[in-house]
């Protein structure tokens, strides 16, 4: 095990300069940012901030205009390489009528894992993965109620079910770091607080979990850390201090106040 | 090379002789058309063909790649037409514009607002229109007619062997590369967060595409091969929830299709290409209409009966 002092002193994700843009627009504008390691950490924002792109851009499917992406120190690129960055999409990104069982989704998460330890058995069907890969799926849908329903198709799950699948092949990946796009969007309150529940286990475990949600009070109460982003980071540190109104307003309008001219025009903002 | 061929040519007879002992087992009356050289090579053309057309039509339905699979098949047309020119083995020049096609849909996607769909049309109908313009200055037309509507009872053992590696390429690519198809098609993203090179796989799926398209030209032909990388995927989806089983059932429609209809093309002189893809057709509206879970009478019946109750 290393030593806590050590672990502490790297940040998770470390930032610097990050740019993204889709065709003309920047969704992203020079972000500079670092996240500490083993904390359970809130991306907050209005609609269209670039929450979901500062996530997609640290698992890299959108590539960066300008910038770099450390993850614990190490090039970003690297530790996707080795499964340290699990990813939990927005569920509306999947498509539910695919032919999978819960089983299958979740054990798309061992892959990494697969990949790295496997040798020639890599190449195995998903249905002959050594043991130690069924009983992390196993672990994984327990730790969200899901066994049950192992077997199912995802055709057939309901909203919340969804997420927490999605959830649990997340968390069967192993990961150091976990990136999770609104988990708690659209989901009741049982299934709420099963989560949250599951990603505080997971940051007491030593893992750094960062999500994007829109529940500011849920936010204010549950995390170590808040990043307030709009195009750029306008502020990040303690929750109960960032997440005040006034620096929330002030999050609101960063896009077309901040000193950078903006390639987007300014759109009503809400906060959902 | 021409002990290459040799071999090619040796391997080619062994298996068509295997499948005579099986067709030798058959009633007589269905068995007799395969007693001549040309009916036997096409009966293996058409066994390749649905099953490497079968096996990938899984990824063309589940990644929404249909219209992308009838852009290369046009594609292929120009590069066809100048091989022929040039003396060149067909499937060369067909290679070459159709990924090229693929290549160019994919730059105009990314460097203008123009989505892909308005791309993939602009491409392929130029491509194909360029093709139909070289064509118009070679005499002869039953070369077009062929090429655009394919002529399996004419297959030689060159086109044979090109279909055979095609789907032995297509199926080991597959059975190593299950696991990173699986998450590349159903989330990309978590793809890339698992460092896969998504590109890699896109393109690489393409030109699997592309390379599959260029050995069905003579069964099925340019245009109606689309169909076979579509039905056989869209009907077995119908049917089952599990992927493993969707591509084994798919793979099995898209043989029993080509050779059905190799079977019945030349029972009633049909053309052969048609022929295959109507029977593939029958076989996705009987599932459209009775698979046991998604079939439109079937569930309407269990309504009625539901209602009753």
């Amino acid at each position: 095990m290393r030593d806590e002092s050590e672990q502490g002193a790297v940040p998770a994700v470390q930032v610097e300069g990050l740019s993204v843009a889709y065709g003309s627009a920047l969704a992203l504008d020079k972000v500079d940012l670092i996240l500490p390691a083993g904390q359970l950490i809130s991306v907050v924002g209005p609609n269209g901030a670039g929450k979901s792109t500062l996530l997609r851009a640290l698992v890299g499917s959108l590539e960066p205009v300008a910038g770099t992406v450390r993850i614990f120190g190490v090039d970003a690129e690297h530790q996707r390489r080795l499964g340290q960055i699990a990813y939990m999409p927005q569920q509306e990104q999947v498509d539910w009528d695919f032919p999978l069982s819960v089983r299958d989704v979740v054990m798309s998460g061992r892959f990494g894992r697969m990949r790295i330890e496997g040798g020639v058995r890599r190449f195995l069907p998903m249905a002959l993965a050594p043991q130690r890969h069924r009983n992390a799926v196993s672990q994984a849908l327990e730790a969200v109620d899901m066994h049950q329903d192992i077997n199912r198709s995802i055709d057939t799950l309901s909203g919340g079910q969804r997420k927490r699948v999605l959830l649990a092949r997340a968390l069967a990946q192993d990961a150091r770091l976990l990136l999770l796009d609104e988990p708690l969007v659209g989901v009741d309150q049982r299934s709420e607080a099963l989560i949250m529940a599951v990603l505080q286990q997971a940051r007491d475990q030593g893992r750094s979990v960062v999500m994007v949600t829109h529940d500011i009070d849920g936010a204010r109460r549950d995390s170590d850390f808040a990043v307030l982003i709009n195009q750029t980071v306008v502020d990040s540190g303690d929750p109960r201090k960032m997440l005040t109104d006034e620096l929330l307003s002030r999050t609101a309008t960063a896009a077309w106040l901040g000193n950078e001219p903006s390639a987007r025009a300014p759109e009503p903002l809400e906060w959902i | 090379m021409a002990t290459l061929i040799a071999v090619g040519e040796t391997v080619i007879d062994f298996l068509i002789a295997g499948l005579m002992i099986l067709v030798g087992l058959l009633p007589s009356a269905i068995a007799e058309p395969f007693q001549y050289a040309f009916m036997q090579r096409a009966l293996l053309t058409s066994i390749a063909v649905g099953a490497v057309c079968g096996l990938l039509s899984s990824y063309v339905v589940l990644k929404r790649w249909a219209l992308l699979g009838d852009a290369i098949s046009h594609a292929v047309l120009p590069g066809v037409a100048i091989a022929y020119l040039l003396g060149w083995p067909f499937f060369v020049g067909a290679f070459a514009t159709g990924a090229l096609t693929s290549l160019g849909i994919g730059v105009i996607e990314r460097n203008s607002r123009i989505k892909s769909d308005a791309a993939m049309g602009l491409m392929f109908t130029a491509a194909f229109a360029l093709g139909v313009v070289i064509i118009s200055q070679i005499s002869t037309s039953t070369h077009l007619m062929h090429i655009l509507f394919g002529n399996v009872l004419g297959v030689r053992y060159p086109a044979l062997m090109l279909t055979l590696l095609a789907g032995l390429l297509t199926l080991s690519v597959v059975l190593l590369f299950y696991k990173e198809l699986l998450i590349w098609v159903f989330d990309p993203v978590q793809a890339r967060s698992l460092g896969l090179n998504t590109g890699l796989i896109h393109y690489g799926l393409i030109l699997l595409l592309t390379l599959t398209i260029v050995a069905s030209l003579e069964t099925v032909g340019i245009i109606l091969v689309i169909s076979m990388l579509i039905t056989p995927g869209a009907t077995a989806y119908l049917l089952v929830n599990r992927l493993p089983a969707m591509m084994i059932l798919a793979t099995g429609i898209g043989v029993i299709s080509s050779v059905l209809g190799l079977f019945l093309a030349y029972q009633f002189n049909l053309a052969s290409g048609g022929a295959i893809v109507l029977v593939a057709t029958a076989f996705f509206l009987l599932a459209f209409l009775f698979a046991p879970q998604r079939g439109v009478l079937v569930r309407k019946f269990r309504q009625r009966a539901r209602a009753a109750i």
